[in-house]
């Protein structure tokens, strides 16, 4: 097999339109939360020192609106984010989530303290681009489109890319400016939680700031976790590729982000969201139902005659924790 | 799939992927490309001391309180962008940082007038310098030792 044959069969291996749909919902939803909950629009009326946007900002001239007129983009916004996730104009609805992701979250300090929002640029670009709305929108019940399989793996695997990005580059990082094992083997993670808790404890943001006590109880425990989060950090882009590492490596990153969040209060929210594009829920949710489409050659959601055999290569991967597909 | 299809994929791709990884090899932030350094920098491992810039508000009736997340600066500047803006007013000089206090006191009292804050009347606004000693039960998160570094409109300072 050559490389590229490799390469189109990893990024173009078919998917079932309701597993990006899902995705898309479970992921606009949480967007909708923080687009109502973080009154961005409040940058437009704070002291000029105080804000810190996106280098960019300057660098283009891109001005910061006034605080009436980031209110009315604001709630466009989150307009924009209930329509992709309730699949109304979805493709445009992401382009126009996208682009005021860019602006609003890059006002919100994003070099100094909001990498956990890079989720909603890097997401809403890939719906954008893709057939997110085929299924389960309201685009879907209005037109008849006929499915297209090819078309709804990628955007899942891109977006797990990303997120094995994400975390294997804080891995590197850790090399990069630490040293390799020195990071692991140090009482960072000791001292991060402890320097954590007196940063946010004093200002009530974890809720349970007992993560440094805990970790004190037996010194050999916070090397333990030291090596576990780097070694999880550096070895979650196997998930890509083994169904044994998707298994292991994505719930023990998520557990250690939900650590995080209790025990620490950074919360890693979009992160933790944009893994909902994982999971292949038709498997999960009808499992048996996935089985006699696969069985019957079915590809895709519709039940409007258009039915479309997936390509043989593709019929017989077992139902479970997959990328893109059950199929 | 047809072949423009696969051409906006691929440049996808490059666009999501490709610039996070450019981000990473020269170690730089471009939001929303980034190398996510967060708590890589173990290098000060024997350091057991916290410090940062703190505003405190010192109200007409004595109280005193510590500018936290309560929003009396609205709800998106955090005390992690107050330290860092006080900090890099620090750097710019004396002058900056007696600039940068009393427009915070006329922003705070212009939202507390307008009644969109719950904040109380200030007599005096001031900026402390705050370290903690380390302690794993966090016996001392609300004693931290304080130094007084510039205040409006009063003007003490201890270490200017």
């Amino acid at each position: 097999v050559t490389i590229v044959a490799r390469w189109n069969r990893f990024w173009f291996r078919p998917g079932r339109a309701e597993d990006l749909a899902i995705g898309r919902i479970v992921f606009g939803a949480g967007l909708f939360v923080l687009a109502v909950q973080r009154p961005l629009y409040q940058w437009g009326g704070v002291p000029r020192a105080y804000r810190l946007p996106a280098d960019w900002f300057g660098f283009f001239g891109v001005p910061i609106a006034s605080e009436p007129l980031l209110y009315v983009l604001q709630w466009a916004w989150g307009a924009a984010i209930l329509a992709l996730t309730i699949g109304f104009f979805t493709r445009t609805a992401a382009a126009l989530v996208c682009l005021g992701s860019l602006y609003l979250l890059g006002m919100d300090t994003p070099e100094f303290l909001g990498r956990s929002y890079t989720p909603a640029v890097f997401v809403s670009a890939i719906l954008a681009c893709s057939r997110c709305g085929d299924a389960l929108s309201i685009d879907a019940w209005r037109r008849r489109a006929r499915a297209h399989p090819e078309e709804y793996g990628w955007p899942a695997t891109l977006i797990c890319a990303f997120l094995a990005y994400t975390f294997f580059a804080a891995g590197v990082s850790k090399i990069w400016l630490t040293g390799f094992p020195d990071w692991m083997v140090s009482d960072m993670s000791y001292r991060t939680l402890l320097y954590g808790n007196y940063w946010y404890a004093s200002r009530g943001k974890a809720p349970l700031p007992v993560g440094a006590a805990i970790l004190r109880v037996n010194e050999s425990f916070a090397a333990v976790i030291g090596i576990l989060t780097q070694m999880t950090e550096l070895l979650y882009p196997l998930a890509l590729f083994a169904r044994s590492a998707r298994l292991t490596l994505v719930p023990l990153m998520l557990a250690l982000l939900v650590g995080i969040a209790v025990a620490m209060g950074p919360f890693f929210g979009l992160t933790m969201l944009a893994h909902v594009f994982w999971v292949p829920w038709t498997s999960v949710l009808r499992p048996r139902q996935s089985e006699e489409l696969v069985d019957r050659g079915v590809g895709a959601q519709r039940e409007d005659g258009d039915r479309r055999r997936l390509p043989d290569a593709a019929q017989r991967v077992p139902a479970g924790f997959a990328p893109t597909t059950d199929a | 799939m047809s072949r423009g299809r696969r051409r906006l994929v691929h440049a996808l791709i490059v666009a999501v992927l490709g610039g996070n990884f450019v981000c990473l090899i020269f170690h730089g932030q471009v939001w929303p490309y980034s190398p996510y350094p967060m708590f890589a920098d173990a290098r000060d491992r024997h350091l057991r001391t916290l410090q940062t810039l703190v505003l405190v508000g010192e109200a007409i009736d004595g109280s005193e309180f510590w500018f936290e997340g309560q929003g009396y600066l609205s709800d998106v500047v955090s005390p992690m962008v107050i330290s860092e803006v006080f900090s890099a007013a620090r750097a710019r000089g004396r002058e900056t940082v007696e600039r940068r206090l009393r427009e915070t006191y006329d922003f705070y009292e212009r939202r507390r007038s307008e009644g969109r804050s719950e904040g109380l009347p200030l007599r005096r606004l001031a900026l402390y310098r705050f370290s903690w000693r380390l302690q794993p039960d966090l016996s001392n998160v609300r004693t931290p030792a304080r130094a007084l570094l510039a205040a409006y409109p009063t003007g003490d300072r201890d270490h200017p």
